[in-house]
């Protein structure tokens, strides 16, 4: 964190609507993009994003000093996410029709359309699924990511391993010359 | 030597942080000779540039908009009292203030406490401090330089924290003697009114705590300031903490009563220390006493979650669905069109679409009579006909489905409704009115085309039937009779009555859709299992007691419903839980294109097209208009702004416009293959207009 950020979450820390305002201007579309990687619905990660600044604004005046902002805030994001999803209206998210794609046409695809990427995010548990976004699409640190998830640096990589090796077992990438059986080995 | 596993762990590890380079170098070695190990490495370090070349959404103004609002609202007295408890630079003074605040909350229930028992006979020489307490009160209050002449509020302050009802009353007692200037009517009178109750505990205790009592005896803005503050404290505590302090009214005039009284009891804080302010920055930071003892269990719930409170926990593992629920229409075979995988961000992209499904099979889509504006529908076919469903939804809901199936001509079918249409052209109204007249139409209805015909969107169906045969009807009474195919026929219960009202909607397999009506116009739908005797199971309410305002659309094994701020997909493998949701709020001219797996409505004003099967976005028209409807092949949007008709593509932009010549009003719009047809509402009559009229270059 900046020392602008320290001062801003300071001042924010003490009431100062201003100093909230700034460190929001400053973090609102990185966690807006976050929210809608994990959601895959733009309208749902916009109140999700609210939601998620809002409670980080009553919450701050009684975190401690030695707040690390970014990670807290993303990790305010990632339960707002989850929890979301953990509610009843939206009991699962479905697959993108996959079982209608026959292997040819997964390889035809082109590598970079996020959809292929939103598929397969969308086919992981979402704590893999955020700790894949927060360390790869929004580049946090593993120290962050750790912070952003709750978890110990070593559970974090833990956690990483296995959500990059889900994300392989779903993810038909680029091609890249390997076949499928070995991709997947 | 390292194995497989061991060697992808460090792979992945060392997308995180350097490895200690001998365990770098034996890694390497690995890979040089693994194949399997080069691919995962090769796969991971293509998923990690993947990710990071994802692209990303601007902020959203209305996130930006709603925020800033809700984080300069004013804030509330409790927001205030919680900012005493801030940790950090300034938390010093609020942690004493909050130590005194809760000491003095302490008090005053342990008062109003022995107030209570105070009426309890055994107990009544307790009472007697509340009530001289209060005495004293009235006369400090009155008469602040008699309580405090001298400015000090230190000593007084405390004795009423202790349990010594005589200890308080001679702490009071000066001040009523005090010399004053202030009239003793004025004063004395009022608390003498209790007195006679004085002498029976009993009863005293009432008066004492009665608010009532409160106006005559002390000054109403002071008294009612500092019920404020103290919450519901009640009077009782009220008088007790402004008597005890012998002083100051200040005290009770000031909103944050208790913070500033204990502190400048408690602590060297200047006087001048604003009292209202929820968290002082500029107090010292020494704190006698640690944060935590008064954060956790003094804060009533209302308290924002304190972070420990929004930790994440172990998240249950979300099961990767490995296939979509099979949704595939009740004949056909489902071909997913591009917008299946078309996330929300690609809204902005140039994105291809690719050419028409070549095979769309009929869909078993069911339309209910619906809420909006328009001539009833005579279905087509009889209510009784518990034969084959008839097979309308292509042609009703999304003229899109009709025009690309198989046959290629889009005529309707003879199980096709005949609604309030024309299949031909009939007379011109005007002579410069632009396309071809094709018949009277109310000016605010909704149209769909197919083919060679139109219809209004107001669309009565056809019964249907179960794959048993079963058939379900309204009674005369508005009931729902079920009728198996042996002719054997039940009252449908659905809230455990003996029979409900309703209507049936449509058949699932042999799952009956049911909407019941309440009096607000929303609707709820049921699930109602039905055995092939006939037999009606329990009804399921779908979703979780949502109400709706809409159609409802049986598309396969789901059931579409559309709710007065979006619709919800519930499917039959799901147990018709909901297993999506999407909300559009202020949604109207829900069109529904199961063909394309898409679902479109006017969210305030712009056209949206939403994926039926995982909700997503898939694209967003940035028009404002009344009506819109997706050309079959899902290529072009036609869009009626009221007095135009936009055409736009559904990943792109706008490619022309269409205003009519005569100035005639646009209303519904509607494709037909190639043509549009838009409801002329100046006449009221339906037009058709070909692509030379409103295709590029036209604009």
């Amino acid at each position: 964190m900046s020392v602008d950020d320290t001062t801003l979450v300071e001042r924010a820390r003490a009431g100062d609507a201003d100093a909230f305002a700034r460190l929001f201007e400053h973090y609102h579309a990185p966690i807006l993009n976050y929210l809608h990687r994990m959601v895959s619905d733009r309208a749902l990660a916009e109140d999700l994003t609210q939601d998620t600044f809002i409670k980080a604004y009553k919450a701050l005046p009684r975190t401690s000093n030695d707040l690390a902002f970014k990670a807290w805030l993303y990790r305010i994001a990632t339960n707002t996410a989850i929890s979301h999803m953990r509610r009843g209206k939206v009991i699962r998210w479905l697959p993108f029709l996959t079982d209608r794609e026959t292997g040819e046409e997964s390889i035809e695809r082109s590598v970079t359309r996020s959809a292929d990427v939103n598929e397969a995010l969308g086919k992981l548990p979402k704590h893999y699924a955020a700790a894949l976004l927060l360390r790869h699409y929004q580049g946090l640190s593993l120290a962050e990511t750790a912070q952003a998830l709750d978890i110990t640096e070593n559970a974090a990589k833990l956690r990483l391993f296995r959500a990059r090796k889900a994300f392989a077992q779903v993810y038909v990438g680029p091609a890249d010359g390997t076949p499928d059986e070995e991709r997947r080995a | 030597m390292i194995n497989h596993a061991e060697a992808q762990s460090l792979i992945s590890a060392r997308m995180d942080e350097p490895l200690d380079p001998i365990v770098a170098r034996e890694l390497d070695a690995h890979l040089a000779t693994c194949p399997q190990c080069r691919a995962f490495a090769s796969q991971t370090a293509a998923m990690s540039q993947v990710l990071h070349d994802l692209p990303h959404l601007p902020a959203s103004p209305r996130v930006r908009r709603e925020v800033l609002d809700a984080i300069e609202t004013p804030q509330t007295p409790w927001t205030r009292f919680q900012g005493l408890f801030a940790p950090g630079p300034g938390s010093a003074w609020s942690t004493v203030a909050a130590v005194l605040v809760v000491g003095l909350l302490s008090i005053f229930v342990l008062t109003r406490l022995l107030g209570h028992n105070g009426g309890d006979d055994n107990q009544p020489t307790l009472l007697a401090p509340s009530i001289e307490t209060t005495r004293e009160t009235d006369v400090a209050q009155s008469n602040p330089t008699a309580t405090a002449p001298d400015g000090q509020i230190s000593a007084p302050t405390l004795p009423p924290t202790e349990p010594q009802p005589t200890a308080t009353t001679e702490e009071v007692a000066p001040p009523t003697s005090a010399p004053t200037d202030v009239p003793p009517t004025d004063v004395v009178a009022p608390p003498t009114e209790p007195m006679p109750t004085q002498a029976a505990p009993t009863e005293t205790a009432v008066p004492v705590e009665q608010p009532t009592d409160v106006p005559t005896a002390v000054p109403a803005p002071t008294e009612e300031t500092a019920k404020a503050n103290v919450g519901d404290s009640g009077s009782n505590a009220i008088r007790i903490a402004a008597g005890s302090a012998s002083s100051p009214e200040a005290t009770l005039e000031t909103p944050p009563t208790d913070v500033p009284t204990a502190a400048a009891t408690e602590t060297p804080v200047p006087p001048e220390q604003p009292t209202e302010t929820p968290v002082p920055t500029d107090v010292p930071t020494e704190t006698p006493v640690p944060t935590e003892t008064f954060v956790p269990t003094d804060v009533p719930t209302e308290t924002p979650a304190p972070p420990e409170t929004i930790a994440p926990t172990e998240v249950p593992v979300l099961t990767p669905t490995p296939q979509s629920p099979p949704i595939e229409p009740a004949s056909g075979t489902y071909m997913p069109s591009e917008s299946d995988t078309m996330p929300a961000e690609d809204v902005t992209e140039t994105v291809p679409v690719g050419p028409a499904e070549e095979t769309v099979a009929p869909v078993e889509t069911v339309l209910p009579p619906t809420q909006e504006s328009g001539p009833p529908i005579e279905p087509a076919s009889t209510q009784t006909d518990g034969g084959s469903a008839p097979t309308i939804g292509p042609v009703a809901a999304t003229p899109g489905a009709e025009e690309t199936t198989t046959d290629g001509t889009g005529g309707p079918t003879s199980e096709q409704p005949q609604i309030e249409s024309g299949s031909t052209p009939e007379s011109p109204a005007r002579s410069d009115d632009p396309g071809t007249v094709l018949g009277p139409v109310d000016p605010s209805a909704r149209i769909v085309a197919s083919g060679g015909s139109w219809a209004t969107l107001d669309v009565a169906t056809a019964p249907q039937a179960s794959n048993d045969g079963a058939t379900a009807t309204n009674d005369a009474q508005g009931g729902i009779q079920v009728c198996g195919a042996s002719g054997t026929c039940e009252s449908l219960a659905l809230q455990g009555d003996e029979r409900s009202d309703g209507t049936p909607i449509g058949w699932i397999g042999s799952t009956l859709i049911v909407e019941q009506q309440s009096r607000d116009g929303s609707s709820s739908y049921y699930a109602v299992e039905v055995g092939a005797d006939g037999h009606p199971g329990d009804a399921v309410p779908l979703g979780d007691g949502d109400s709706s305002s809409g159609p409802a659309y049986v598309y396969g094994d789901s059931l579409l419903i559309a709710t007065a701020n979006g619709w919800f997909r519930a499917g039959a493998t799901d147990g018709y839980n909901v297993v999506s949701e999407q909300q559009l709020l202020d949604s109207q001219a829900l069109r529904f294109y199961p063909d394309l797996n898409l679902i479109g409505a006017i969210v305030d004003g712009t056209v949206v097209f939403e994926n039926v099967y995982n909700g997503t976005t898939d694209s967003r028209i940035r028009s404002t208009g009344s009506d819109f409807d997706l050309s079959a092949d899902g290529t072009y949007v036609a869009v009626s702004t009221g007095t135009s008709i936009e055409i736009w593509q559904r990943y792109g932009d706008r490619i022309s416009t269409f205003t009519p010549t005569s100035g005639d009003g646009v209303g519904s719009v509607a494709w037909s293959g190639d043509s549009l047809l838009y409801v002329d509402t100046t006449m009221g009559v339906v037009r058709s207009i070909a692509p030379s009229d409103f295709g590029p270059g036209n604009s």
